[in-house]
């Protein structure tokens, strides 16, 4: 039973909340929107995909995961379990790839401390010495995410025909739930201009008979590459598989590699919608970590971060 | 034909909800995040997340539309980010113009900062009870145990009051 400050308190509340209501007047447009999204569709495979930390694996899904908590034990047992050991940039468009995929989880919280991140997360969090950016690192924890990848091979058949891949041939004990992913929990430190993500490796789980050179082959014909590309970069990947961010060919965005002193890091930079505003991302792992810087900062700057991390 | 005939299902399906919930959840952003152009851009992005997802099952999409919408409000909210396009990749600190200066001294903006402090989850739930779902449907929009609705929003009340009390004292 509330107790009349429980209730004082909850009208309170309520009243702020309901506070928060935009003006009755307002309407949302929902031709603006509709036009908006025609466009986005339509320019769909020109764009750079700017992949978050839950969609670049998720779509990466072309290995897979864990995310039947209900039968994790038998999971366990039966399905292959892969740690994915580096973070690999690839001139695909994966966001072509007709799966679908649901995120659960992921929930991010603010900190107080290093100390309460750590706590949090399972991990020391590495974060760059006072000095090097400008601002002091707000940081929050963003739970484990795990998603599940279901394949429709009829989806998928039909997406290797229009990419003109006929050839290859999508196994019908596909259909259905298939590939999931693990990723976190991840420490982000937000610096105003430049947010500062690590986790520890993600892990991949595919069942024992889904095989994942057949499965990259596919997604990267249907992403855009040419047979021998995807066959090629489909059995290294299958050999040794990585944390795989797509970017499409004709993005605006330039990819390279940088030598950092935890080994070799993927700068992506990108002009900006109107070629005026230059974002940065930095991503780069070392042999139990991945990170991710990412910024509108100068790539300069980027390196020095990553350099400066213990 | 069959393929063409799913399409057009597919698509004639996708624009009956868009056409019924767009506004409704749009709304729902921008008390979130003030901005109303801002909300529809984020409007606009919740629909496009559903597009790329065609086969949420008809009685999952109002959650999954609250799930995702209010996720994205309340990460907007934290990051003041101004450009979902690179969402939590990429963050752009904007200079505050004199408007934001005078809705930040309103008690809107207060409310607001207490959300982008607590977690988000609790946010979420708040914010979406006050939007008039019933514990059923919060439930389902985020994936919680029925049961634990009235316990999780009792934590979520306090830790309201909490947040609001260690930022501006007592009410």
């Amino acid at each position: 039973m509330e107790n009349g400050e429980d209730m004082k308190t909850n009208v309170w509340i309520d009243d702020r909340l309901a506070a928060l209501a935009p003006n009755k007047d307002w309407r949302p447009s929902v031709e603006n929107a509709r036009r908006q999204l025609n466009a986005r569709s339509a320019r769909q495979t020109k764009r750079f995909r700017a992949w978050t930390w839950a969609t670049a694996t998720a779509l990466l899904a072309v290995t897979g995961l864990l995310s039947f908590p209900s039968t994790r034990a038998v999971a366990q047992r039966l399905w292959e379990r892969r740690i994915l050991g580096r973070v690999e940039v690839a001139q695909v468009d994966l966001d072509a790839l007709p799966v679908r995929w649901s995120l659960t989880g992921g929930f991010g919280d603010p900190v107080r401390d290093v100390a309460e991140a750590e706590q949090r997360a399972g991990f020391h969090p590495n974060l760059p010495p006072s000095g090097i950016l400008t601002a002091h690192g707000r940081l929050s924890v963003i739970e484990p995410e795990t998603a599940q990848i279901t394949i429709s091979t009829e989806a998928l058949s039909n997406a290797l025909r229009d990419a003109g891949a006929s050839e290859l041939t999508v196994p019908r004990n596909w259909e259905g739930p298939a590939l999931g992913f693990q990723i976190g929990p991840v420490v982000e430190a937000d610096y105003g201009d430049a947010v500062l993500r690590q986790c520890q490796p993600i892990l991949l789980v595919t069942p024992p008979d889904f095989s994942i050179r057949q499965f990259a082959e596919i997604a990267f014909r249907i992403g855009g590459m040419s047979p021998a590309q995807a066959r090629g970069l489909s059995e290294s990947f299958a050999e040794n598989p990585s944390w795989l961010i797509g970017v499409p060919r004709n993005g605006a965005e330039t990819v390279q590699p940088i030598a950092l002193r935890a080994g070799t890091g993927m700068l992506i930079e990108d002009a900006g919608e109107r070629g005026q505003e230059r974002q940065v991302s930095l991503l780069w792992n070392t042999s139990n970590r991945y990170y991710q810087l990412s910024g509108k900062i100068r790539r300069e700057l980027a390196i020095t971060v990553a350099n400066s991390l213990q | 034909m069959i393929a063409n005939e799913k399409v057009n299902k597919s698509a004639f399906h996708f624009d009956v909800i868009f056409q019924t919930r767009y506004e409704r959840i749009t709304r729902l952003i921008a008390r979130v995040v003030r901005d109303t152009a801002r909300a529809e851009e984020l409007g606009v992005e919740v629909f496009w997340r559903l597009w790329r997802n065609p086969q949420l099952r008809d009685d999952t999409v109002d959650g999954w539309l609250y799930r995702t919408a209010v996720r994205l409000a309340l990460d907007e909210l934290r990051s003041r980010s101004r450009r979902e396009r690179f969402e939590r990749l990429l963050f752009v600190r904007a200079v505050p113009t004199p408007e934001d200066l005078h809705a930040a001294a309103q008690e809107q903006e207060k409310v607001r900062a207490v959300l982008a402090g607590m977690p988000r989850r609790a946010g979420a739930l708040l914010l979406l009870q006050s939007e008039g779902l019933s514990y059923t449907e919060l439930a389902a929009a985020l994936e919680i145990n029925p049961a634990s609705v009235g316990t999780l929003l009792g934590r979520a009340r306090q830790a309201f009051r909490k947040e609001y009390i260690k930022r501006y004292g007592e009410r």
